[in-house]
């Protein structure tokens, strides 16, 4: 028998201890686009298609402006596809692979990320022939000269089709994210562009101003994304006292804003492309903008509002319990890389990190030999000493006590771990008898964001299965009232010769 | 039936048309619809027995419409008894396979709640984003559901974590609240722990099981789960409760009288 007496007294933690974690700070994303393609026209005389699978192939419309404009930015590379040349923008990426190597890809402007689109197109090719992935158009200048072949890179190949597509939802994930955390920052400050008042926290407070006070709609604050630069900009144009609509200059303030009332000039010019890419509605669908968006898709909103009777309402409430899921409305919404952090868990008896907690408590059992299912079935603990269990240890290891021997003279963490590991990871638990771990103060978590607290159980179905089952019945017998209901109301129309519309 | 009708997109369409009227040619840009603070100058006409009901004052407590149960079909009715502060979780783009192409809309997950026993959680889709963020705070308003507090030791100071564990199950996911001394805060991962704080529970241990990334199925097993601590029937309810009418009974009279 041990004396328990002995063990270094610990005392309640004030508040919780946080894991460090060497976290990537996801840095905020702003999309790149590809700038209007002006100087890449291609001139075609006469077309010989060549090979396999090709539509007719009208000249690339290169002037047509992408609807989504891209800003310069210098520090983005464009490598080209067949050799080792880059260039820093688009337009010359794309001259350099035309002229070089006679090479074009299809609707380029609806590329979200030219970028990372040549660059896995580079990898591909490498090591095989062009014609494998693209096809090969044949032109010819005037009878006499050569034929010379262009190749053509377009979505008519699956695997092409799924990058621009998995481009296009990474760019849209991407600005979603932008704007949540657009709108979940407290620290959000920005001065009105047409008066001195600066407002602070509300972005759509900013928005409900300019619509009040000036009569200057730009639209609701959810549906737009990087405010800030967007009222710089407004706040620049008024500075020049340029109208924001018609972008006339005028001789001062007071005329303008005759101007703008006379005219009711109180909105954005919709067709300056400018803005684009401050509105979430243009990143929806590439190469199209709203007003393409709006032609194409009309009403298409009614199948969400169909009348649905409440039997069916109840039959699918029923399904639900049962677990066959009919309405799939939660179903979209899973989390993807950002989880991994919040998934992840610690090891108690060492500081690897691990994906989730089921490989945490793996690890602890084949390299600690702790077996904490095993621990819980034949000590019968119940969920608040399993709890009490986990944070003493995690408390101990913070203290550097060893949590089964109570030696309290290590130093540093080096020969801390190694005593935890001697004698194949003896020490690596706690004794059952030992009083110390049951005192109530570990019944506060003793990191916060703990995944090994919220994960070590095994599901019970029992507590679950009778409230099933009563609500089954409830709602079988519900359901058969109901169609009584219906039957009898039914019956008495007919009866009555009143005929439903 | 007029109860059948589902009266909050009664209340919508109005809306729209008279926001696009004025705007000729770019309504997106011009913002088409009034503003979510705007809606107050615009008069609640209530579709349903208990719109009315409430919109006359005729009800006292949101309690009154839970304990019998009856279905709330306009959020007004929420608006009048309770001030709830919402929240957008996560907005999710979908997309849908249509003859010409593909369609893109924007999904919003809000959750409502007033941090003292009421939560609701609201999906919406749409085309806009603002269009889903208002869409989904009213679905959200329609689910509210009240949350039954309790103590885990002594019955001192105010109910601070729920009565006893209980489980939800939606998906593969299942979810499990289990009472925690006064002090212990939210133990969860961090969108239910959202949900908790909205809902008024100060301190929880939870446990969870299955593909916990399904963010949704997640949600909402924690949703069920706090539902049914209401459900659940602890010996202090076991007294017997004298039945009262239902407020339609109760109020028939004014409830017939033809509108003028």
């Amino acid at each position: 028998m041990q004396d328990w007496s002995k063990w270094p007294t610990v005392e309640p933690l004030k508040s919780s201890l946080t894991f460090d974690f060497n976290l990537k700070v996801p840095t905020i994303i702003t999309p790149t686009t590809t700038t209007a393609t002006t100087a890449t026209t291609i001139s075609i005389n006469s077309l010989n298609i060549g090979q396999s699978d090709s539509e007719d192939f009208s000249a690339s419309d290169a002037e047509s402006t992408s609807s989504v404009v891209s800003s310069t930015n210098n520090s983005i590379k464009y490598p080209c596809l067949l050799c080792s040349h880059f260039e820093f923008e688009s337009r010359t990426i794309l001259e350099h692979i035309f002229n070089q190597h006679k090479f074009v890809i299809a609707d380029v402007n609806q590329i979200t990320n030219l970028s990372s689109y040549l660059e896995h197109w580079k990898k591909q090719f490498v090591g095989k022939p062009l014609t494998e992935f693209t096809t090969v158009v044949q032109t010819q200048t005037s009878k006499s000269e050569p034929i010379t072949n262009y190749y053509l890179l377009s979505d008519i190949l699956p695997q092409d089709q799924n990058i621009r597509k998995k481009l296009q939802t990474d760019q849209l994930n991407s600005i979603l994210e932008q704007q949540h955390s657009e709108r979940i920052n407290p620290s959000f400050t920005c001065a009105c562009p047409m008066c001195p008042i600066t407002f602070k926290g509300d972005r759509s407070s900013v928005t409900t101003h300019l619509v009040e006070q000036h009569n200057f709609n730009i639209g609701l604050s959810d549906n737009l994304v990087n405010l800030k630069e967007l009222l710089e900009i407004l706040k620049e144009k008024c500075d020049e006292i340029q109208c924001l609509y018609c972008e006339k200059t005028f001789k001062s303030q007071s005329v303008l804003k005759l101007h703008m009332k006379k005219k009711k000039h109180n909105r954005l010019n919709p067709t300056n492309t400018t803005y684009d890419k401050y509105y979430l509605l243009n990143y929806l669908e590439p190469g199209k903008n709203w007003e393409d968006l709006k032609k194409d898709h009309g009403d298409n909103d009614d199948d969400d509002n169909k009348y649905i009777n409440n039997i069916d309402i109840m039959k699918q409430a029923q399904n639900e319990n049962n677990g066959n899921h009919q309405i799939t409305h939660w179903d979209d919404w899973t989390e993807g890389s950002d989880n991994e952090i919040e998934d992840s868990a610690v090891c108690l008896f060492c500081e690897t990190h691990f994906d989730n907690s089921d490989c945490a408590f793996d690890h602890m059992r084949n390299v600690h030999n702790f077996d904490f299912d095993k621990k819980r079935k034949s000590w019968n603990l119940d969920y608040y000493e399993s709890i009490k269990l986990l944070n003493f240890v995690r408390r101990c290891i913070y203290e550097m006590i060893c949590c089964y021997c109570g030696d309290k003279s290590f130093k540093d963490k080096q020969s801390f771990f190694s005593h935890l590991h001697s004698n194949q990871h003896e020490h690596c638990g706690v004794v059952q008898d030992n009083p110390i771990w049951k005192d109530a103060q570990y019944l506060f978590p003793t990191y916060e964001n703990d995944n090994i607290l919220t994960n070590f159980e095994e599901f019970d179905e029992s507590e679950n299965q009778q409230y099933l089952e009563e609500e089954l019945e409830y709602q079988s017998n519900l359901i058969d009232e109901m169609q009584q209901n219906r039957d009898n109301i039914l019956r008495k129309m007919n009866e009555s010769n009143i005929t439903l519309n | 039936m007029a109860d059948t009708t589902t009266a909050a997109q009664a209340d919508q369409k109005p809306t729209r048309a008279f926001g696009r009227q004025p705007q000729r040619g770019a309504p997106q840009r011009g913002g088409a619809r009034p503003q979510r603070g705007a809606q107050e100058p615009k008069s609640w006409v209530p579709v349903t027995k208990l719109g009315r009901l409430v919109a006359q004052g005729l009800i006292k407590n949101i309690h009154e419409i839970y304990l019998f149960s009856l279905p709330i079909k306009e959020f007004q009715i929420i608006d009048r008894f309770l001030h709830l502060k919402d929240e957008v979780m996560k907005i999710v783009p979908v997309q849908k396979q249509t003859r010409a192409g593909q369609r893109t809309r924007f999904k919003a997950f809000v959750v409502v709640g007033d941090h003292n026993g009421h939560v609701g959680l609201g999906v919406k889709c749409a085309k806009e984003v603002a269009t889903a963020i208002s869409g989904a705070i009213v679905a959200a308003k329609l689910s509210v559901i009240p949350v039954r507090r309790g103590y885990w030791g002594n019955k001192l100071g105010a109910p601070h974590t729920v009565p006893t564990k209980v489980t939800g199950k939606c998906g593969s996911v299942a979810v499990r609240l289990v009472p925690a001394p006064r002090g212990t805060g939210i133990v969860a991962a961090r969108v239910p722990k959202k949900l908790l704080q909205f809902a008024g529970v100060d301190d929880v241990y939870t446990s969870s099981r299955g593909k916990t990334r399904t963010m949704g199925n997640f949600v909402m097993a924690t949703f069920f789960a706090i539902t049914k601590t209401f459900a659940y029937l602890t010996p202090d309810l076991w007294r017997e409760v004298k039945l009262i009418k239902t407020p339609y009974q109760e109020h028939s009279a004014i409830l017939s009288e033809k509108k003028e």
